[in-house]
C-alpha cells in the first residue's frame, strides 16, 4: 500500500498543479483561487440543475431514485470517455521505463496508474455527485444514514466505473495492436461508442419529450432491478449492508482489474511501442511545400495522430452532421408527429444556425494545440517561422475540422426546412462565424494558459483550463446567438461582430506573441 | 558570426540571474564549446540565442543581424539541437525531414541530395520511414542532425550534442562540424564532456552561475594543462 502511494504521488502532484502550486513564490493566492471558483461556478451550476430534475421526480412521486440516478451516470460517462484515456495513462506516461526497472511488482505498478486514471474521473464524478448529494439531502431529508451512505458509494463510485473501463481500454488497445491504423481504428470506434450512447440519449430524451411520465417511471424502476444499479438503490436507501456491499465491490474490481492487467501488462506494453511502419509511397517524394502549407499540414498530421483530440474535438462536428442528416431523412411534419409538437418545424428554422453553432463551439482546435506542442516547442521556436504564420495554421485546422461540417450541416437543412434566403445566409454565415471565434479564442486562452509539461495528451486535451475556458465562452456565444435566433438581420450583424472581434484577437495574439507566455513558463 | 553582448536573463521569481552580463563572439569557421557545471546558464544562453527564450537585457547579433530585431534572418542562418530531441513522434523520418525542409525553404534537388548524403553518412536512411516514435535516442540525435544540416546553416548551435551517439556516429559528426566550419560556417555548443571540447574546438568559454569566468582560444587558455584541471580550478575557486 505504501508503494501504491508512492507511485501515485508524484503524478497526482503534477496532474493538478499541486507541487508547482506549492513551491510557488509570488501570485500564490491568485493561483490558487482561480481553480477553486471555476470548481465552485461548476458545483452551482449542476446544483441548479440538478435541483429542477429532483422537482421533476418529486412532482413524479419518485424522488428516493436520484442518488441512483447521480450514480448511474457518474458510472456510465467514464466507461464512454475512460476507455479512450487507457493507452496514454497506462502504457505511454513519461517515467514508464525507469519505473518498469525498479524492483515494484508489475500488479502495484499497474493498480497505481488505474487509481491515476481514476484520478482524472474522479473530479468530474464529484462534480455531479456532490451537488446531487446535496439537493437530496434538502429535498428529501431522508435523514443522516442514507446521505451518509449515499455520500461514502459516491466517494468509491469511480473506482469501479474506471476499473472496469481499464480493462475495456485495455482489450480495446489489444485488439487495435494488430492493425496497421491503429489510431484510426481508435477514433472510429471512439466516435461510434460515442454514436451509440447519442442514440440511447436521444431515445430517452425524445420520451421524456412526449411527456411519457409512465414510460420513465418504467424506465427507472428497470433500472432499479438492474444489478449494480439494484444494489445501489437499496445502498442509497441507507441499507449499511447494501452500502458496505457496494464499498467491496468497488474495492474488489479494482483489485481484479489491476491483477488482470498485470498478466498481460508486459505483452500488451511491447505491442503497443511504436512499431516500425514503412511508410507508403507517398512519403518519400520530397515535393516542396511552402512554409505556412508546411505548418498546416503538419498540424493536421497532429490533430489525426492523437485518437483523444480528434474524439473530443471532432465530435461536435460530427453530432452536426447525424443531425442535419436526420432532420434531412425525418421531414418536418413527420418530426412535428414523432414529438406531439405542433410548430416544430418552424422553431427549428429559427434555430439552425445557433444549433449549429453550438456544434461549432464544441470542436475549438486551437484550445490546446499550443500546449500539445510540449517539449518541441523550445525546437519550434527556434525555426524561421512567422508568429503570424504559425498561429494561423492552428486556425486554418480549426476551420479544416469545423467549416466543411458546418457548411455541409447548413446546406442539407436549407433544404430540409425550406429555410427562407435570409435564414438561409445566417445558417451558412453563423456557424463560421463561430468557428472563427471559437479558433482565436482558444489561442488566446492557450497563450494565456499553456501547458507544455504535460505527461500525458490526455492531461492537455481533457483538463487544460484553456480548453475549459474557450468552451465557456463559445457556449455565451452560442447563447447570444440562441436569444438574437427571432430576429435574422440581428444576428447577421453579431455575426459581422464576431468575425470583426475575431479579428481582433488574433491580432492580439500575433502582436502580443509568446512573450507573456514563455514570461509565464518562467516561474 | 555569433556575438553576443552584456546578456542578462532572470528566471521570474528566481534569487539570481541565469545568465548574467554575459558577453562573447564566435568566428566564422570556428567551433566553440561552452561549457560549466549544472544549472550555470549554458542552456539558458543558447536558447536565447536561437530566439527561444526572451532575454531581460544586452544583444545578440547573428551575421551581423540583431536577434530581437529580425530574429527571421537570424533564425533563418542558424540550425539548433536541444540537448534531448523531442522530436515529433508522431511524424516519420522523411515526414519530418520534409517538414524541416520545407520551413528552411530547401529545394527539392537540394534536400534530396543532402539528405541522402547526411543520413547515409549517419547510417539512418534506411529506417527514414519509420515513426519517430519508434526511434533509440541515438537515432532521434541523429535525425536532429539531419535536419540541422539541410539548409546548411552558418551557425549551428548545439546543446550537449554528442550524448546518445555511437562512436561511429561521433565520429561522423565531428567531420560534419569541421565541414561546416571549413565552409565559413560556425559552431557553439555547451558539452559537459572535456576531452571532446578539448580536441574539437577552437575556442572556448567557461560560465559559473550566470558569469563568464574565461574565454579564449583553447591555446590561450590551457597553457599546457587540460582543460578538465582548468575548468575544476576555475569552477572551484
Amino acid at each position: 500500500m505504501k508503494t501504491l502511494f508512492q507511485l501515485m504521488k508524484p503524478d497526482l502532484m503534477s496532474i493538478y498543479g499541486i507541487n508547482r502550486f506549492l513551491h510557488r513564490q509570488k501570485g500564490a493566492g491568485r493561483a490558487a483561487l482561480r481553480p477553486v471558483l471555476v470548481g465552485v461556478a461548476v458545483l452551482y451550476c449542476v446544483g441548479i440543475y440538478l435541483f429542477g430534475i429532483a422537482e421533476l421526480l418529486q412532482q413524479m412521486g419518485a424522488l428516493d431514485v436520484l442518488p441512483m440516478l447521480a450514480l448511474a451516470l457518474s458510472l456510465v460517462f467514464p466507461l464512454i470517455t475512460t476507455t479512450f484515456r487507457v493507452e496514454n495513462v497506462l502504457f505511454k506516461f513519461r517515467n514508464q521505463d525507469a519505473l518498469l526497472a525498479m524492483p515494484i511488482p508489475t500488479r502495484t505498478l499497474v493498480a497505481s496508474r488505474i487509481l491515476v486514471l481514476t484520478s482524472f474521473d474522479a473530479v468530474t464524478a464529484y462534480l455531479v455527485l456532490l451537488p446531487a448529494v446535496a439537493v437530496y439531502a434538502v429535498l428529501a431529508q431522508p435523514g443522516a444514514v442514507p446521505v451518509l451512505c449515499f455520500a461514502l458509494c459516491a466517494l468509491l463510485s469511480p473506482l469501479l466505473s474506471v476499473s472496469i473501463s481499464a480493462v475495456l481500454g485495455c482489450l480495446l488497445l489489444r485488439v487495435t495492436s494488430r492493425f496497421m491504423h491503429s489510431k484510426a481504428i481508435n477514433i472510429i470506434a471512439g466516435f461510434a461508442f460515442f454514436g451509440l450512447v447519442m442514440a440511447l440519449s436521444f431515445s430517452l430524451n425524445f420520451t421524456i419529450a412526449q411527456g411519457d411520465l409512465s414510460g420513465i417511471a418504467g424506465m427507472i424502476d428497470g433500472l432499479a432491478g438492474i444489478f449494480p444499479f439494484s444494489l445501489l438503490y437499496k445502498a442509497t436507501m441507507g441499507g449499511a449492508l447494501e452500502t458496505l456491499c457496494f464499498a467491496l465491490l468497488c474495492t474488489g474490481c479494482f483489485a481484479l482489474s489491476a491483477w488482470l492487467i498485470s498478466t498481460f501488462y508486459d505483452r500488451l506494453a511491447v505491442l503497443l511501442t511504436p512499431r516500425a511502419r514503412r511508410a507508403r509511397g507517398g512519403d518519400r517524394p520530397q515535393a516542396v511545400r511552402t512554409p505556412r502549407k508546411a505548418l498546416i499540414c503538419h498540424e493536421l498530421k497532429r490533430y489525426f495522430a492523437i485518437p483523444i483530440y480528434v474524439l473530443n474535438t471532432g465530435f461536435g462536428a460530427i453530432l452536426m452532421l447525424l443531425f442535419s442528416f436526420f432532420l434531412a431523412v425525418i421531414s418536418p411534419q413527420k418530426l412535428e408527429s414523432m414529438m406531439d409538437t405542433p410548430m416544430i418545424a418552424q422553431y427549428m428554422q429559427t434555430f439552425v444556425p445557433a444549433i449549429l453553432s453550438l456544434f461549432v463551439v464544441m470542436s475549438s482546435t486551437t484550445a490546446c494545440a499550443i500546449s500539445l506542442e510540449g517539449k518541441s516547442f523550445c525546437a519550434m521556436r527556434a525555426m524561421p517561422v512567422r508568429t503570424a504564420a504559425y498561429l494561423w495554421s492552428k486556425i486554418a485546422v480549426n476551420l479544416l475540422v469545423t467549416a466543411p461540417a458546418a457548411l455541409i450541416s447548413a446546406a442539407i437543412l436549407v433544404f430540409a426546412l425550406r429555410l427562407p434566403p435570409i435564414k438561409a445566409v445566417a445558417a451558412l454565415v453563423t456557424p463560421l462565424a463561430c468557428a472563427l471565434f471559437s479558433a482565436a479564442t482558444g489561442l488566446y486562452f492557450n497563450l494565456k494558459m499553456p501547458k507544455l509539461d504535460w505527461q500525458t495528451e490526455t492531461a492537455v486535451v481533457k483538463q487544460s483550463m484553456s480548453v475549459l475556458a474557450t468552451m465557456l465562452t463559445g457556449f455565451v456565444v452560442a447563447g447570444l446567438i440562441f436569444g438574437l435566433s427571432m430576429w435574422t438581420g440581428a444576428l447577421l450583424v453579431l455575426d459581422a461582430a464576431l468575425v470583426a472581434l475575431s479579428l481582433l484577437v488574433q491580432r492580439h495574439n500575433i502582436r502580443r506573441g509568446f512573450g507573456s507566455m514563455l514570461a509565464k513558463l518562467d516561474s | 558570426m555569433l556575438k553576443i553582448e552584456h546578456l542578462t536573463k532572470t528566471y521570474r521569481g528566481a534569487s539570481r540571474p541565469a545568465v548574467d552580463d554575459l558577453s562573447l563572439e564566435v568566428a566564422s569557421g570556428e567551433i566553440f564549446a561552452f561549457i560549466g557545471h549544472n544549472g550555470a546558464g549554458k542552456t539558458t544562453t543558447i536558447k536565447a540565442v536561437v530566439g527561444a527564450l526572451a532575454y531581460d537585457g544586452g544583444e545578440i547579433t547573428i551575421d551581423g543581424h540583431d536577434l530581437a530585431q529580425e530574429p527571421l534572418a537570424c533564425k533563418s542562418i542558424l540550425a539548433y539541437i536541444p540537448d534531448n530531441p523531442d522530436l515529433y513522434d508522431h511524424l516519420t523520418g522523411w515526414q519530418y525531414l520534409r517538414f524541416v525542409a520545407d520551413i528552411y525553404r530547401v529545394d527539392a534537388e537540394t534536400r534530396r541530395r543532402r539528405i541522402e548524403q547526411y543520413a547515409k553518412e549517419l547510417e539512418i536512411y534506411d529506417r527514414l520511414a519509420e515513426l519517430i516514435g519508434g526511434y533509440s535516442h541515438g537515432m532521434k540525435q541523429k535525425l536532429a542532425f539531419v535536419a540541422a544540416f539541410l539548409h546548411e546553416p552558418k551557425l549551428l548551435v548545439l546543446d550537449e550534442p554528442f550524448v546518445g551517439l555511437d562512436p561511429k556516429a561521433a565520429f561522423t559528426v565531428k567531420q560534419m562540424m569541421h565541414e561546416l566550419c571549413g565552409r565559413g560556417g560556425a559552431i557553439f555548443f555547451s558539452t559537459h564532456v572535456l576531452d571532446v571540447a578539448e580536441k574539437l574546438c577552437d575556442r572556448v568559454a567557461i560560465i559559473k552561475e550566470g558569469r563568464l569566468l574565461c574565454a579564449g582560444g583553447m591555446h590561450e587558455i590551457l597553457h599546457d594543462r587540460s582543460l578538465e584541471d582548468v575548468f575544476l580550478e576555475l569552477v572551484d575557486e
